[in-house]
């Protein structure tokens, strides 16, 4: 469903991608995982649209993704996260979910304006403010996003890629500066997620979030793609403890 | 004919290389745009009304205008960024602030000096030198001489001395040159105050060649404004050449438009400049965590 | 009493400038300089209209709106992908340009001369002329102006404003097309301006490139950046403070050009003085930091 292929992408003389070729599995949990600077966020910000590849191509179902416009691949499905939590933050919980439904009819600049009606709205509030209530954060929905906690924000960003129901959802370092408590609720929406049938990755360098999350795992090096296969006999491989350690 | 258009073309030019780079250098350290630039700019010219009042000195009102240029930048910087800085502003807001402070400025000379545009060179016809069938006068040349002599002096500078590589330095990463001791504040006031000094001199030289008025800062942030941003912001010969250009382009207009559109060549140069620019030059980067 | 509709009948037009930046300002984050461009679309529209339908209010106002709303894509399509100072910076130069022309255009425009003899408006047959038929127009349109932007701005497109307003990444990745909606607020700003535009013409009956310079633009922002732009009577109060002010000062006995000389250093002190030290205004709750 979600491949890549030969992709390149250099940031003046770093090369961040290096003729990189993936094929993702189609459903379950996958992780991508490498040292620092081994050219993940990158992979995500190619296939989000947020950067373009210098050469290669994307595809999402046999659709070429490397033209589209971001917001247009997000209208297609895949629903991400930003390593820096990015939320809007001089609004309210509430509204930063509202923001992020796709059945949100806000999308097109047209309905955002005629097509809005009380009902939808009430709808869409009930949808979040249930969402919000099941990790515990029920009171804050009209507290602006700002005042949240760090932890808090990163749930909530992650809660805005549940609301949009997508069909792939990529998380760009979910896990990271999360005590466990926070930790196991972040796992638990991830599952969540890919029990209802969206193919969920995510860049990680928490190794023991990776094994009891995902089936299969990427391992990135140097812009490179070092090793692929399930995440037990992978983790294990020599080459890539190397890659971490040595 | 067309070489009178030229030549006409080249003298606009000439002044506007001096109003754009020093607009460019005044965006190179402090990283927003200046509109404070456009009433040193008037400053410049309004003084040399004074001098020229008090006694005939084109030499002192030259002088006077760089003078003043400076003082007024650096004085203005001081009510200004430092408050700005303060609150980590963003160039939004700063601009914004900068936009406030030259209205009042615009204001206060039209109050002390009248609505109305005034002159500082008499009613006499100048001599003046053909140059391939074109006729400058000799105030005109020496215009385009020092305008052109300024501008490469502080491009030459910025290239070779010392503190203009802690000026490329600190356009570059402002607090990976405090870090490595650069005395930032210091420098960035330097860069103030030759962008005020370039300001005012470009104002003395519009009010020799025409005329002053109260909102002839207007017109220099224009050019300055479309030749910054032509010219990347940065780098000082491009800016300059887009200020040349549109100078040559503005005069060259008339064979193709009516002359009521001359002034509309800049703002066309800024929007292809804008079109053909990538957003990836001009986006902040991603934001650090609150 | 004269006096009084007078005074109402500019601070309802002012209104309906600043609450259509407001929108801008306020909702989207984007700075215009560029209103009394479209203020004059407006104005000018109905004033150089003679033809026989030329008094039928609303086909002048949607005449003069769409103008205004084409003539915005100038400004939005340059800089919509950049940050907000590029975009006051397209706006400023489209400000000073459409100045310009007005002045030179003078085959089309009279130029400095100006139009005069502008007539009133006619609707539905009746004619409004008379300080009190203007007022009550300029009200009910300003009334009307503030509806339209009220709803937009409880509306999802409201929402979609403020998250481009903070974070365009962050709208982009909830699939929004920040483009698209970037352009079609600033045309409907253009187009509520340019409907204040058809009402000055009609009122004051003369239109001159004066009314439609920069300084014009600079303080409908002083009045949307005073009031505070993210609020509802924000915008309005910034209106009514900025054009009752000149009206005071003028009580002192000052000249015509002296005054507005007052009134603009008041106001542009206010700005720099707001920007540095509370940037969310009198009302506003916005503070773009």
């Amino acid at each position: 469903m979600l491949r890549v292929h030969n992709l390149r992408k250099t940031f003046g003389s770093v090369v961040a991608l290096d003729h990189v070729s993936i094929s993702f599995p189609s459903r379950g949990c996958f992780a991508v995982i490498g040292p620092n600077g081994s050219g993940k966020t990158t992979l995500l910000n190619v296939l989000t649209g947020f950067v373009r590849a210098d050469a290669g191509r994307c595809t999402y179902r046999n659709i070429n993704l490397n033209r589209l416009l971001p917001h247009k691949i997000a209208r297609k499905g895949i629903a991400r996260t930003f390593q820096e939590v990015r939320l809007v933050r001089h609004v309210s919980c509430l509204d930063n979910l509202l923001l992020a439904r796709r059945a949100e009819l806000g999308k097109t600049v047209f309905r955002a304006i005629f097509s809005f009606t009380a009902e939808n709205e009430r709808a869409g509030k009930f949808e979040a403010s249930t969402l919000l209530h099941s990790v515990g954060l029920g009171e804050k929905a009209s507290e602006l996003a700002g005042e949240l906690s760090y932890g808090e924000q990163k749930l909530l960003s992650l809660l805005c890629v549940q609301i949009a129901r997508p069909e792939v959802a990529l998380f760009d370092e979910p896990f990271s500066g999360l005590h466990p408590m926070m930790i196991a609720i972040v796992e638990e929406q991830l599952k969540k997620l890919s029990d209802g049938g969206c193919l969920v990755g995510f860049i990680e360098h928490d190794m023991g979030a990776v094994s009891r999350l995902a089936d299969h795992v990427i391992v990135m090096s140097n812009g490179k793609v070092l090793a692929e296969g399930a995440t037990g006999p992978t983790l294990s491989r020599s080459d890539v403890l190397e890659a971490y350690i040595g | 004919m067309s070489n009178q258009l030229i030549a006409d073309g080249i003298l606009a030019g000439s002044i506007y290389v001096l109003i754009a780079v020093g607009f460019a250098l005044a965006y190179r350290v402090s990283h927003f745009f200046n509109f404070t630039h456009g009433f040193v700019f008037t400053l410049g010219a309004y003084q040399a009304y004074l001098i020229h009042a008090l006694v005939d000195s084109p030499l002192l009102e030259c002088i006077g205008a760089l003078v003043v240029g400076t003082f007024a930048a650096l004085l203005i910087s001081e009510i200004l960024s430092k408050p700005l800085l303060r609150r980590r502003a963003s160039p939004l807001v700063s601009m914004l602030a900068s936009l406030g402070i030259y209205v009042v400025g615009q204001n206060l000379v039209a109050i002390v000096f009248g609505d109305r545009s005034l002159t500082i060179h008499g009613p006499a016809v100048e001599s003046g030198v053909d140059i391939f069938g074109a006729r400058l006068t000799i105030v005109q040349l020496f215009i385009i001489g020092s305008s052109w002599l300024v501008a490469f002096a502080v491009m030459f500078s910025i290239w070779i001395t010392r503190i203009g590589a802690q000026i490329r330095a600190l356009d570059n990463d402002r607090a990976l040159a405090e870090i490595v001791g650069i005395p930032v504040t210091k420098v960035a006031a330097f860069g103030v105050a030759i962008g005020g000094a370039l300001a005012g001199l470009a104002g003395f030289f519009t009010a020799l060649d025409l005329d002053m008025a109260p909102n002839m800062g207007m017109a220099a942030l224009l050019i300055g404004i479309a030749a910054a941003i032509a010219g990347g912001r940065r780098r000082l010969a491009l800016v300059s050449l887009a200020a040349l250009s549109i100078g040559i382009a503005q005069s060259a207009s008339i064979f193709f438009v009516p002359a009521a559109w001359q002034e509309s060549i800049a703002f066309i140069v800024l929007l292809l400049a804008l079109t053909f620019q990538s957003r990836a030059n001009f986006l902040t980067a991603p934001r650090a965590d609150a | 009493m004269t006096y009084l509709l007078h005074l109402v009948t500019l601070i309802a037009i002012y209104s309906t400038l600043s609450i259509s930046l407001g929108l801008l300002v306020g909702q989207a984050g984007l700075f215009s300089l560029a209103q009394a461009s479209f203020f004059a679309v407006g104005a000018y529209a109905v004033a150089l209209n003679r033809a026989d339908t030329a008094t039928l209010f609303w086909t002048t106002i949607s005449l003069g709106a769409t103008l205004s709303a084409l003539s915005s894509l100038l400004v939005s399509l340059p800089s919509g992908k950049f940050r907000g100072d590029y975009f006051v910076l397209v706006t400023f130069s489209f400000q000073i340009i459409t100045f310009d022309l007005l002045n030179n255009l003078s085959d089309y425009t009279k130029g400095s001369l100006g139009v005069t003899n502008i007539p009133p408006a006619n609707i539905f047959g009746w004619t409004i002329s008379g300080v009190l038929g203007n007022a009550l127009i300029s009200v009910v349109l300003a009334v009307m102006a503030f509806f339209v932007v009220q709803r937009l701005v409880t509306s999802p497109f409201g929402r979609v404003l403020r998250s481009i307003r903070e974070d365009e990444m962050v709208a982009t990745a909830t699939a929004h097309n920040v483009m698209a909606f970037k352009i079609c607020a600033i045309a409907i700003a253009a187009s509520l301006s340019a409907v204040a535009g058809a009402t000055y013409a009609h009122y004051f009956t003369y239109v001159d490139p004066t009314t439609f310079k920069i300084s014009q633009s600079i303080l409908v922002l002083a009045m949307v950046i005073i009031g505070g732009a993210e609020s509802r009577i924000g915008p309005i109060a910034g209106a009514a403070l900025l054009v009752l002010l000149p009206e005071a000062v003028r009580f002192l006995g000052l000249s015509d050009a002296a005054a507005g000389h007052i009134q603009q250093i008041f106001y542009g002190a206010l700005i720099a003085a707001l920007m540095i030290l509370r940037p969310q205004g009198l009302f506003g709750r916005y503070g773009f930091s």
